[in-house]
């Protein structure tokens, strides 16, 4: 029967236990540079050294959190482009921009597809939201008078994104190519034709040639999905970067 | 006085001036040799700045060139719609990719091509051809009418209006004949106000 000794070595589970944490500690360390922030100074630090969050300031004034100020809108509008794009590209696995396939696939997305007919609704209800709430953005910081210095560069910004809310919503128009989208944007782009001296040119160069084809519809599709959304993803940047820089205009 | 370089730019400065002492920094300093001309750092600045501009501007110019479609081949453009042969004299031709219909007149009638846009002039509806019906127009008969299902409007193989509401005839088309092929400009749509036999192409 063995008998009971006394060891100056520690039990094993704690060593292993002592390893896994200090393994854990160096893997945390490793990504994080600051430790859990559980106070001001911590907290401050997550935020400054995350590559994400470090467009917002790291502390914001008690009055600038009333939500009858901003009404979240502009953070809302931020939220619609994200769905926007997460739902859009789900849809890109399905959809090709072709004048043969373009609206079969449409049609596939709603009948074939599961949660085909949800991601379409998603990205279709997301583009009219986003839309709508860009709107009510600017009507508040309009009727707040944040526009005013030293934030008139960040209007300007705000107005960009504006153009390239309405511009992301009519290229995507086109891309279901039935009746609705082939008219709209035939309509949409005779309105281009009517520019003073370069209209004929610039719908050309617009459609791709002389009416709505299959040039049009990649012409689009590219700048829907790709040209676009990464102009607006820069400006996105800018513009949070700027409300950083200038101040939140409430409760100064 | 002294000169001293504020972005690679001399600058002078009164010393007697008070208050106005010249600030020193010791990389504006440029040593006296390079003082009498246009500093290194000012030329490798211009020469890098125009550069990139150069590069750029033929970056933007090959873009604008490169999104600039040649192959259009749609309404609009000129299309190539085939062989003279394969349309003989007295025959009326749908060419569907350029909304017109290519018409080979008989000897009396002009004995030419005509490109007809196949838009009615009256109010836009589609104008087919009818090969059955025959139409009179100053005194003689026409065999074969183009007529509009919307409003009634008619017209002759020339595309001279004869019945209805049309105001003139048919709008024609450029049509150019080159080593027997013919193409038609359908970006090129002439009105007239009377059908003449020198509206048509000779072959």
């Amino acid at each position: 029967m063995a008998t009971k000794k006394s060891s100056p070595r520690r039990n094993p589970l704690d060593q292993v236990m002592q390893a896994s944490a200090a393994f854990g500690s160096r893997v945390y360390k490793s990504v994080f540079r600051h430790s859990w922030p559980d106070s001001a100074r911590t907290r401050s630090l997550a935020t400054m050294s995350n590559v994400f969050l470090h467009l917002h300031p790291t502390t914001i004034r008690r009055a600038s959190l009333k939500v009858t100020y901003t009404f979240c809108l502009g953070g809302l509008s931020f939220f619609f482009f994200l769905v926007l794009t997460v739902s859009g590209v789900l849809l890109m696995f399905y959809y090709v921009p072709s004048v043969t396939q373009a609206y079969q696939d449409i049609k596939d997305l709603q009948t074939v597809v599961f949660a085909g007919q949800f991601l379409r609704n998603m990205h279709r209800w997301g583009a009219h939201a986003m839309v709508i709430v860009v709107f009510l953005h600017m009507c508040r910081v309009f009727y707040t008078r944040a526009y005013r210095p030293p934030r008139e560069f960040n209007w300007v910004v705000g107005v960009l994104l504006l153009v390239l809310t309405f511009l992301l919503s009519f290229s995507g128009y086109l891309l279901p190519w039935d009746q609705l989208s082939f008219w709209a944007v035939t309509v949409g782009t005779n309105i281009a034709k009517a520019t003073p001296f370069v209209g004929p040119e610039a719908q050309f160069l617009l459609i791709g040639g002389y009416e709505i084809g299959q040039n049009a519809l990649i012409r689009f599709y590219t700048l829907h999905v790709i040209a676009l959304p990464l102009a607006a993803a820069v400006l996105i940047a800018v513009h949070f970067w700027r409300v950083r820089k200038d101040g939140f205009s409430g409760g100064l | 006085m002294a000169i001293i370089y504020k972005d690679g730019k001399p600058v002078v400065v009164p010393s007697s001036e008070p208050g106005h002492a010249p600030v020193h920094e010791p990389h504006d300093e440029i040593p006296p040799a390079e003082q009498a001309g246009v500093s290194r750092r000012r030329f490798m600045r211009v020469v890098f700045l125009n550069s990139m501009g150069v590069f750029t501007l033929g970056a933007v110019g090959t873009f604008v060139v490169m999104f600039w479609p040649k192959k259009v081949g749609s309404f609009g453009s000129t299309i190539k719609v085939g062989d003279v042969s394969q349309f003989p004299p007295g025959t009326v031709t749908r060419i569907p990719e350029g909304r017109f219909y290519l018409v080979h007149t008989l000897p009396e009638q002009g004995g030419g091509l005509l490109a007809l846009y196949w838009k009615c002039v009256h109010l836009g509806c589609t104008v087919p051809w009818r090969d059955a019906e025959d139409g009179t127009y100053s005194g003689k008969t026409y065999k074969g009418i183009f007529r509009c299902p919307c409003h009634g409007s008619q017209y002759i193989i020339t595309g001279q209006n004869f019945a209805g509401p049309a105001p003139r005839p048919l709008d024609t088309m450029q049509v150019t004949v080159s080593g027997g092929q013919i193409s038609v400009n359908t970006g090129k749509i002439t009105k007239r106000e009377e059908a003449k036999p020198s509206d048509q192409v000779k072959i």
